[in-house]
């Protein structure tokens, strides 16, 4: 059993959690109460990762990632490193795979907020970050925890887009998902199985939490 | 020093021109029917709602002015804002709600306590009524030491008992603010128990007329329905 390859998808799915969570509130909130030209464009760019297929996700990723890519050659020029086949790549390629996942939910627990309460902060003299701090994000925390729950749960479970970007780098990239698939190819099919047993009841569990959350919300206690 | 208001803003069913002044320790009642653009008004005040054309100001200072293109942001206003329905914040309990934006945090002991919510200071906003949670509305706002005071229809969704003892409570504190308060309201024995000017408003502009023809409608329900109003009615005319 590849207990790296384990260890390595909980790290990555941490690390893109905390990104995510804390880049999409504020971003969720933009989309929820900004009008701006382009936006229905700006929205269906960041929600593209929940249709394409993660091989093709994972093929312009390379070529944005790769040595002659933007991104990949400004990360060079900073770190002289190169950022496909690295965890620091995978990690920028599940910030763009999750990143629908982290905006909706928050997005929708935003939009339920009453209109009036942030007229009424407005109105108490706070600016639009400051209602963001102290009304919006207090009355929000179970969408955000719902949000970094799924983030956290559809990155352990990435399999097309880490291998396209990172390859399967023993202790570097190569994640459960990755392991598990190589296990099976090998036919060591019992460290297969609890690999997988182990993502299952992780998932399991997240999925009732998520459900016990959405319940509590649905009643007004996070609402 | 008053708030001086002129306004137009072309709204979906008709246009409302509204001007107005308000002085300091001076209520105005905005009273009309529904849809008749009382709120809007307020609204357009508070700046939630940018005005076509017009101006207002404040003490010299010019809130508004679209020749010039001058809307300062509602922020910026210093005002006092009670919503209808009671906008309180549900994370915090009344105490918390009161301190949110108060200028001097202690002063919402004293404020809670002349608004008789002392008790309820630790009570989350949805555990306590509705009349007391306007009351808390109203602290809230009062905590801000605000310039102009904007009510809108704070009364009309409490039962008979408490909108009395608030309406009374506001009479009371009324001068002791000494700044102009705007009261939006379609109850007319509200509006002259509360009003120092009454603006009768139909369809975005001034309706005097209506405001007659209301109370002959207000009397003469009055006179059908209570007893002790046809006696006087007969006893005064025989």
């Amino acid at each position: 059993m590849d207990w790296t390859a384990l260890f390595i998808s909980g790290k990555l799915a941490l690390i893109t959690t905390l990104i995510l969570v804390t880049v999409s509130a504020p971003l969720a909130y933009i989309l929820s109460f900004s009008r701006f030209t382009g936006k229905s464009l700006f929205e269906a760019l960041v929600n593209l990762p929940l249709v394409l297929p993660p091989t093709v996700l994972g093929f312009y990723l390379l070529v944005v990632m790769g040595p002659k890519g933007y991104v990949g050659s400004l990360w060079e020029w900073v770190t002289h490193e190169r950022l496909v086949f690295s965890f620091e790549g995978i990690v920028i390629a599940s910030l763009v795979y999750s990143l629908p996942f982290a905006i909706l939910p928050m997005k929708a627990t935003f939009s339920k907020i009453d209109k009036r309460l942030l007229e009424s902060a407005y109105v108490l003299g706070l600016s639009s970050s400051s209602t963001f701090f102290r009304v919006v994000l207090p009355n929000s925390i179970g969408g955000i925890i719902i949000s970094a729950i799924l983030v956290f749960v559809h990155t352990l479970g990435e399999f097309g887009v880490v291998l396209m970007v990172g390859g399967s780098i023993p202790g570097e990239t190569k994640v459960a998902s990755i392991a598990i698939y190589e296990a099976v190819e090998a036919l060591r099919y019992s460290d297969a199985g609890m690999m997988s047993l182990i993502i299952l009841i992780l998932c399991y569990i997240v999925l009732i939490s998520v459900n016990l959350l959405t319940g509590k919300q649905s009643d007004g206690a996070y609402s | 020093m008053a708030l001086i208001v002129d306004i137009k803003k072309r709204l979906p069913d008709f246009d409302l021109e509204m001007a107005f002044t308000c002085e300091d320790g001076e209520l105005n009642v905005l009273i009309g029917p529904s849809g008749a653009g009382k709120t809007t008004i307020i609204r357009i005040i508070a700046g939630l709602v940018e005005a076509d054309e017009g101006h207002i100001s404040y003490n010299d200072k010019t809130w508004v002015d679209t020749d010039q293109g001058i809307s300062l942001p509602t922020q910026k206003r210093r005002l006092g804002f009670v919503f209808q329905d009671y906008t309180l914040f549900p994370h915090l309990n009344v105490y918390k709600n009161i301190a949110f934006a108060s200028v001097d945090e202690s002063e919402v002991e004293g404020l809670l306590k002349l608004f008789e919510i002392w008790h309820l200071r630790d009570s989350m906003p949805h555990k306590i009524s509705g009349g007391e949670r306007q009351r808390c509305a109203i602290c809230q706002n009062l905590a801000r030491h605000p310039q102009v005071l904007l009510l809108d229809e704070p009364f009309s969704a409490l039962d008979v008992a408490i909108r009395r003892k608030l309406r009374e409570g506001l009479k009371h504190i009324k001068k002791d603010l000494d700044i102009p308060i705007i009261h939006v309201t379609h109850d007319l024995s509200e509006a002259l128990f509360l009003g120092d000017a009454i603006l009768p408003i139909v369809r975005g502009k001034v309706a005097g007329e209506w405001l007659r023809k209301h109370v002959e409608e207000v009397l003469e329900d009055e006179i059908r329905t209570n007893k002790t109003a046809r006696e006087f009615i007969r006893s005064s005319t025989t």
